[in-house]
C-alpha cells in the first residue's frame, strides 16, 4: 500500500485498455487480409482481462493486467469472389473473421475505459496536491 | 454595622495568608509545574519525532497516505510553536520578576 | 500521544483514511472496467461513523470510531459478470475528492485556530 498505489492502479488500466486499443487497431488493418505466415485468413484477436493479484495486504491497491491475447474461434466469412488469387475451386475466399462494426464499437469502449482511466488518475493527482498545501498559508 | 464586615475581612485575610504559608511550606504545587513542564516537553518531543518518522517513510516510499504525512507534519510543527512560545512567555515572567524593585 | 487527541480530530483522520482509501477502491474498479468477472467494490464508513457518534455516550470517554470497511458489491452486473459501471464510478471520485477537500480544508482551519492561539494573533 504506497503512496502512489491510486496513480499505479490507474497506470495498469490505461496499459491494458492500450493494448485492447492496439489489438483492435490490428484487427481493423488486417479485416481483410487472406494470407497470414500460419496459412490461412487473418484470426480476429481479442484481449483477456484479470484483476491483478492483490499484495500483501488485502485492499484495493491492485489494478488490472493483460494475461493474454488470444485469438477469436469463430469460423473465417466465406465471401464468393473468384476473382480473388485466394480462392478456392468453388470460387470463395475465406476472409477474415474481424466484424468492422464490432470493432468500432470495442474501439469506443476502449477509448471511453482509457479516459475514465486518466479521469481517475487526475483526480488523485489533485487530492494528493491538495494534502501537500495542509499548513501553506 | 460596618464594623463587623471590616473583622470579617480582616479574618479572611489572615486566612488567605495561612493558606499562602502553607503552599510556601510544601513544594508540591512547585514540583506539579515542574511535572507539567517536563511532560509537555516530552509531548513535544514525541509529536517531533512521530513527524519526523513519516518523513522518513515517505523518503523511503513506504508512507501509506499523504495526509498523514502532511498532518504529522503540521502537528510538530505546531507543537514546537506552542513550545517556544510557552518558553518566551516563562521567560518574560523571570525578567518581570527580576525587574522588581524590592 | 498527539497535539490534539479530541473526538473532532480523530473523526476528521479516519475520515479522510476513509476517502483516500475510497479513491484507490474506485480507481480499482474503473481499471477492471472490462474484466470479465469483475466485482465493482466499495468502502463502507460515513454510515457506520453516524451510528457510533449518534449512539448515547456512556461516561467521558469518546466512542470507538469504525475503520472503513471493504466489501463486494454483489449486485447483478452484464453478461460478462462484471457489474462496475463507469458513471457511477466517475460520480462517486469526484464526489469522494470533493469530500476529502473539504475534510482537509477542516483540518487546516482548526489548526489556524490552533497557530492564531498560540501566536497571539499577530503574525
Amino acid at each position: 500500500m504506497g503512496l502512489f498505489s491510486a496513480l499505479r492502479v490507474s497506470a495498469s488500466g490505461l496499459t491494458a485498455q492500450r493494448t485492447r486499443l492496439d489489438t483492435i487497431a490490428s484487427n481493423l488493418a488486417n479485416a481483410t487480409t487472406t494470407r497470414t505466415p500460419e496459412g490461412g485468413p487473418y484470426r480476429r484477436r481479442e484481449v483477456v482481462f484479470t484483476p491483478q493479484a492483490e499484495g500483501a495486504e488485502p485492499g484495493a491497491e491492485s489494478g488490472v493486467t493483460v494475461t493474454e491475447i488470444r485469438e477469436d474461434a469463430r469460423q473465417p466469412q466465406m465471401v464468393y469472389d473468384p476473382a480473388h488469387p485466394d480462392a478456392n475451386p468453388d470460387g470463395y475466399v475465406a476472409m477474415p473473421n474481424v466484424s468492422v462494426l464490432e470493432e468500432m464499437v470495442d474501439l469506443i469502449s476502449a477509448s471511453r475505459a482509457y479516459e475514465a482511466n486518466v479521469t481517475a488518475m487526475n483526480v488523485e493527482k489533485g487530492m494528493m496536491q491538495k494534502a501537500l498545501d495542509i499548513g501553506r498559508g | 454595622m460596618t464594623i463587623q464586615p471590616i473583622s470579617d475581612s480582616i479574618g479572611s485575610i489572615g486566612s488567605i495568608g495561612s493558606v499562602g504559608g502553607g503552599t510556601q511550606g510544601s513544594s508540591d504545587p512547585v514540583a506539579s509545574f515542574a511535572d507539567t513542564l517536563k511532560g509537555a516537553l516530552e509531548e513535544v518531543n514525541k509529536l517531533e519525532q512521530t513527524g519526523d518518522e513519516q518523513a522518513r517513510l515517505l523518503a523511503e516510499g513506504k508512507a501509506k497516505d499523504l495526509h498523514q504525512v502532511m498532518l504529522s507534519l503540521e502537528e510538530s510543527k505546531t507543537a514546537v510553536q506552542l513550545l517556544v512560545q510557552t518558553r518566551n512567555k516563562v521567560l518574560e515572567a523571570y525578567q518581570e520578576i527580576i525587574k522588581t524593585q524590592v | 500521544m498527539a497535539l490534539r487527541n479530541d473526538l473532532t480530530t480523530q473523526v476528521l483522520t479516519r475520515s479522510l483514511d476513509a476517502a483516500a482509501l475510497r479513491q484507490r477502491v474506485a480507481a480499482r474498479n474503473i481499471a477492471n472496467l472490462e474484466t470479465p468477472g469483475y466485482h465493482r467494490q466499495e468502502v463502507l464508513f460515513e454510515d457506520q461513523l453516524a451510528a457510533v457518534l449518534e449512539a448515547p455516550s456512556e461516561g467521558p470517554a469518546s466512542p470507538e470510531l469504525p475503520q472503513a470497511i471493504l466489501q463486494d458489491d454483489p449486485a447483478p452486473g452484464r453478461a460478462d459478470g462484471n457489474n462496475v459501471s463507469v458513471d457511477r464510478e466517475m460520480a462517486e471520485l469526484s464526489e469522494n475528492a470533493l469530500r476529502y477537500d473539504a475534510l482537509l480544508r477542516s483540518v487546516a482551519a482548526r489548526g489556524a485556530i490552533l497557530q492564531t492561539v498560540i501566536t497571539e494573533g499577530r503574525k
